[in-house]
């Protein structure tokens, strides 16, 4: 399936968890992805993430914005989650300038930056789950 | 005739609920069953994000909230919020701890933790005069 085709790229669908502490751009962004066929976890902080990963939800990818009040930003979430959960793949989120440079090791194409359209959000997670499709198994 | 049109309308609309609940594995949990069963669903994390929700106009039909959470403002704060500014809003409380009485007097319908989901929907179903609804 191409990358920049606005569904889901699995027969399955792959489960989002959405972190954005601003609800009206973490409700429009959800929505989006759930007419796109995806399963899409709300939350608000890192901890939920932690939260969510304690349990036996499937998580695939984390979207996140990196500003975010706790205990972890969205910097140190990505940073963990690539060490705890390596299966699990990071999109930034950002409305702040040089986030990019300081994202550079942690997310390959760089943040997502504000505004951004709900599609690009999707070709992102199409292209992530593509990678990791293809991904020659450990 | 306008009216009349407004009124189907008005009928066939999927109806709103806002979950305003600050445990991501409970508020997950309701919002998608609530979904299941037809409502279209909005998330809040505490009472802020519902006053936000309010305040960017979308539709909501049915607030179905948690009594205790962190911020200025807990469920009961909200319930008296809505009646100010959302007259005709109908509200649910939930809690671990009992909060009937409390909830009676603010004019919400309470919902005693742990709950069924099923019967959470049941509850919103019945306050809007919704057919009973089938988990999809």
């Amino acid at each position: 399936m191409a990358a920049d085709d606005h569904s889901p790229s699995e027969t399955s669908p792959s489960t989002i968890l959405v972190i954005e502490p601003d609800i009206l751009v973490r409700m429009t962004i959800a929505d989006y992805l759930r007419s796109c066929g995806y399963k899409v976890f709300e939350g608000v902080t890192a901890d939920d993430v932690v939260t969510v990963l304690g349990t036996e939800h499937k998580i695939d990818i984390v979207l996140v914005e990196v500003l975010l009040t706790g205990s972890m930003d969205g910097f140190a979430l990505a940073q963990w989650l690539r060490e705890k959960h390596p299966a699990v793949d990071v999109v930034l989120t950002s409305g702040i300038a040089k986030a990019a440079e300081q994202a550079a090791d942690l997310c390959d194409e760089g943040p997502l930056e504000k505004p951004y359209h709900p599609q690009e959000v999707v070709r992102r997670i199409n292209i992530l789950r593509e990678r990791r499709r293809t991904a020659p198994q450990a | 005739m306008l009216s009349a049109m407004a009124s189907q309308e008005e009928a066939t609309r999927q109806r709103a609920v806002l979950v305003v609940e600050d445990e991501i594995l409970i508020r997950s949990a309701v919002a998608e069953f609530l979904r299941n069963v037809g409502y279209r669903v909005i998330e809040a994390a505490d009472a802020a994000e519902a006053v936000a929700i309010f305040a960017s106009r979308t539709q909501i039909d049915l607030v179905f909230s948690d009594i205790n959470m962190p911020g200025p403002m807990d469920g009961l704060g909200l319930v008296r919020w809505i009646a100010d500014h959302h007259p005709g809003i109908q509200v649910i409380l939930t809690s671990a701890i009992s909060h009937a009485r409390s909830a009676g007097r603010s004019g919400a319908g309470f919902l005693p933790k742990p709950y069924r989901l099923a019967e959470a929907a049941r509850r919103i179903a019945s306050l809007l005069n919704d057919p009973p609804q089938e988990e999809a």
